[in-house]
């Protein structure tokens, strides 16, 4: 009942607790908590915007080309009787 | 924390928003001549960026040519429908059916040169290099065999009449 208790052994129980206390970290928390900082969410905000330009003027342009294909070759049919036949 | 997520999804936001405007933004133009009353013409008058009074004046000859065109359709339509009729009747190739096919060969050369008659019309309204520019794309989308087109280019929008 009397023996000593080994040095520090306060400190390192509630060192223990605090431990216990807090989730582990797993990669995905880590991932979230990184975006959670204003300057990387900052960052990743500007590549989001950039991204929806990026995709809306692409698909603009392939869409654009299709529908000038069809506007000629409407002209084209319009013209020529025999295009339906070709 | 709660400000990295509303940055990010502020961003999300603006990401859709800048895609929706560059789409709407881009395809203006095509958009707005799909929507016109002859989408054919308002396509040529883009394309070959004619002026307001070279676009009246090729619309006018246009409809002018279309009154002849339907008149050849009409002719074209009732050759191929008396072919047909014979074909199914004749069992071989028979001296009518030969006076037939002449015919209709002639009666594609005629409209080829009417056709081309048109174009070339078509052209000397245009500026000069656009009407160099028109009568070699044309030719291209004319003068193509059969067998060159495929089934992706070939124009199932209708002929008119």
């Amino acid at each position: 009942m009397n023996e000593a208790v080994p040095p520090r052994f306060q400190e390192r129980v509630w060192q223990r607790v605090e431990d216990a206390d807090t989730p582990a970290r797993t990669p995905m928390s880590w991932f979230t908590a990184l975006f959670m900082r204003p300057a990387f969410a900052t960052v990743a905000a500007t590549m989001l915007l950039l991204g929806g330009l990026a995709i809306g003027y692409v698909r603009a342009n392939h869409d654009a080309a299709q529908w000038n294909e069809q506007l000629a070759h409407r002209y084209v049919a319009s013209v020529n009787p025999y295009s339906h036949g070709q | 924390m709660k400000r990295g997520l509303l940055i990010i999804l502020l961003g999300l936001a603006l990401g859709v928003a800048g895609g929706f405007a560059a789409y709407f933004t881009r395809t203006a133009p095509q958009r707005a001549i799909l929507c016109s009353d002859a989408p054919e013409m308002a396509w040529l008058k883009s394309e070959f960026q004619l002026t307001d009074a070279q676009f009246v004046t090729i619309q006018k000859m246009h409809e002018h040519y279309l009154e002849h065109c339907a008149e050849y359709c009409r002719r074209i339509a009732a050759t191929n429908e008396l072919i047909r009729a014979r074909i199914t009747t004749a069992g071989e190739v028979t001296p009518e059916l030969q006076q037939l096919f002449a015919g209709a060969a002639e009666l594609r050369a005629e409209c080829q040169a009417h056709m081309l008659e048109h174009c070339f019309a078509v052209s000397r309204e245009m500026s000069p290099e656009q009407g160099k520019r028109y009568l070699a794309w044309v030719q291209d989308q004319i003068l193509v065999m059969p067998h060159e087109q495929t089934d992706s280019e070939s124009p199932h929008a209708a002929h008119g009449h």
